[in-house]
């Protein structure tokens, strides 16, 4: 074999092609370290882009000085699949070297994806979806006023907080968007209209319905799901929560330092593992979800009932969710932690469920 | 770094009762060993739901017997530091109480037979709704392990990524492996058909549970005056979804508790 290597371009790039040369302007760039038993250690990843087209990767090393823009070219990387998508991988026996000074037209090729795969190791994708919850409000932007639209977008796999600048989004639309970006913030995954995707509204083809995760399957901050299982442990710290009625700050007094003089507001919170066989995870729950289940209405939840006192309500915690079968809609976090997910609704286990589940389940044997 | 949490593994007790293969594991010197199921499935923590059948209370500990329709588990709380709340929530239970149990499988080995034992961390009192939905979940995981067994036992030399491919989890694809190196002649027909029986809740319904069944049985099939025919009760068991393993079990309890007696050879009367 000639010691000669060819350069590639991206759409020549194909899955079990070794010894890859490259030039290339690096799109998204991103840091993560991993731990697990055998240590931690650091890898990067994100987007490749050139002339005709972009592919994701994957980098065990790789040069800090490297930047989002900056063109480099990689040497004696390989191409390989993985979870469907082709992706570079650069390891130790690679090298990437820096073209200072270059630039580079990259062609944006967008893969179009389920709200349910979406991740920031592919940052711009076409995705389709139904607007719901939309608001705006206005910002200055580089001493410019411009309109920030806001809301959720959703599909049949799942939900995530979307934002435009400028682009102005219709509440209860179908929408396409091509070249939208993915990232996240605060454990959540969201979505942003940039100026140079492209919005268009849709026939809906598909149907928003109820979204049924096993917990196994679980493996992003996707938002609108519902899972179901046995609550197999009750968090110690559940229970009554005093906030300040004036700054909403958690108080373990009954006077706020900052506004003594302001009444004090009863919340709830509670956090628990639920277990459905496939795997477990851990929820937290709050006041909208959960007080139904304790006995009260928000009437009767108050300073002003004496009848209420942390003891009962962490006894009825206990008694209204250990051991009990229920399903739950919420929004999956991940943070240092790990996962979990922000209860929306509680329900305990019925017939009506369980039948809409044992479909889904039944759909696996045919 | 977190630990991570034991699987929990949702299974019926057919499944225990049928396991002989335990793993110690190197790393983890004074942990429990895990216990390898037929369907391959390596467990050290469980969770199920049945009917209290036995119950025995002392002040260092309470013994509960729980048959899930399909096999006993045996469950023991001790009244130590740890096991004070389990204890107290395993005190609480009647027999025919229907129950979710979840808690740590331990072993132990006489005159070469493995007995397994749940030392329970939750045990509570459930509804019909959540034993139902225990049932039909803790079938369709047991079904989805029996037809990656099958698929594997099709096609020798399967690997992880083969079973994995075929739409199956990685855990499901490891346990399929391991039934097949543990229990290669383990009859998944016969075990699925046990198993399934306990998804006809209207048929189980008509009698508050298996003791009473076997008991009104006996009783009203005393025909000729020396005693109930074993294998008119089989059958008559059987009809009932009430497995043959099943029937055995509780005929031994009902005779240790003394509400039955064996009058002759596999003829039984009501005390």
């Amino acid at each position: 074999m000639s010691d000669q290597v060819k350069r590639l371009k991206i759409s020549e790039l194909a899955p079990g092609i070794q010894n890859v040369d490259a030039l290339v302007n690096i799109v998204s760039l991103q840091r993560r370290e991993l731990k697990n038993e055998r240590g931690e250690s650091v890898y990067y990843y994100g987007i490749l882009g050139d002339d005709t087209g972009t592919i994701s990767f994957t980098a065990w090393t790789f040069p800090q000085t490297v930047r989002i823009g900056d063109v480099v070219e990689i040497r004696k990387a390989s191409v390989r699949e993985y979870k469907g998508i082709n992706r570079v991988y650069i390891d130790a026996g690679s090298e990437v070297i820096m073209h200072p000074g270059e630039s580079m037209d990259v062609k944006r090729s967008y893969s179009q994806m389920k709200i349910k795969d979406l991740s920031t190791a592919q940052p711009y994708v076409t995705v389709e979806g139904r607007l719901s919850g939309v608001r705006q409000k206005e910002l200055e932007r580089e001493g410019k006023k411009t309109m920030m639209y806001y809301g959720d977008l959703e599909d049949d796999t799942g939900k995530i907080r979307i934002s435009s600048f400028e682009k102005a989004l219709k509440d209860g639309a179908f929408i396409r968007m091509e070249g939208a970006k993915v990232s996240e913030y605060n454990g959540r995954l969201r979505i942003t209209v940039g100026s140079r995707t492209e919005v268009t509204e849709i026939k809906p083809t598909f149907t928003i319905g109820e979204r049924l995760y096993d917990i196994h399957d679980i493996n992003s901050p996707l938002g609108g799901v519902k899972v179901n299982g046995f609550i197999v442990s009750l968090g110690p710290k559940s229970g009554l929560v005093m906030r300040c009625s004036a700054c909403n700050s958690r108080l373990d007094d009954i006077h706020c330092p900052d506004h003594p003089e302001t009444s004090i507001v009863y919340d709830l919170f509670a956090y628990f593992t639920l277990d459905d066989g496939t795997g477990s995870i851990q929820c937290t729950g709050g006041k909208n979800a959960l007080l139904g289940h304790i006995g009260f209405t928000p009437e009767e939840y108050t300073p002003e009932n004496k009848t209420i006192s942390r003891k009962l309500v962490a006894s009825r915690l206990q008694e209204k969710l250990l051991g009990r079968a229920v399903f739950i809609e919420g929004d999956v976090t991940r943070n240092q932690s790990g996962t979990s997910v922000r209860i929306s609704m509680l329900n305990y286990m019925d017939t009506d469920f369980m039948k809409r589940l044992e479909a889904r389940m039944g759909a696996d044997f045919q | 770094m977190a630990r991570k949490r034991e699987f929990t593994n949702w299974i019926f007790g057919r499944e225990l009762r049928d396991s002989r293969e335990l793993e110690e594991r190197p790393d983890e010197e004074r942990a429990k060993p895990y216990v390898i199921t037929p369907l391959g499935t390596r467990v050290r923590r469980v969770l199920f739901c049945g009917l209290v059948s036995q119950k025995n209370t002392e002040e260092s500990m309470t013994r509960i017997t729980v048959t899930d329709g399909t096999g006993n588990f045996y469950v023991s709380a001790f009244n130590s530091d740890f096991g004070m709340q389990s204890k107290a929530m395993a005190d609480a239970l009647e027999i025919n109480d229907q129950v979710m149990v979840m808690g740590r499988v331990s072993t132990y080995q006489n005159e070469g037979k493995t007995y397994f034992n749940v030392n329970p961390e939750i045990a509570v009192r459930v509804d019909s709704v959540s034993m139902d939905y225990w049932r039909m979940k803790a079938l369709h995981i047991a079904r989805r392990k029996i037809y990656a067994i099958r698929m594997a036992r099709n096609r020798p030399g399967s690997t992880v990524a083969d079973i994995r491919d075929a739409g199956y989890s990685e855990l499901e694809a490891e346990s399929a492996l391991r039934s097949i190196e543990k229990y290669p002649d383990y009859d998944l027909q016969e075990f699925e058909s046990s198993i399934a029986a306990q998804i006809q809740p209207a048929v189980k319904e008509e009698h508050k549970s298996s003791k009473d069944f076997i008991l009104q049985y006996i009783q009203a099939n005393d025909t000729d005056g020396r005693g109930c025919r074993y294998e008119d009760l089989l059958a008559a068991s059987q009809n009932a979804s009430i497995s043959q393993n099943e029937l055995d079990d509780m005929l031994n309890s009902l005779g240790s508790d003394g509400e039955i007696f064996e009058v002759s050879l596999k003829r039984y009367k009501v005390i």
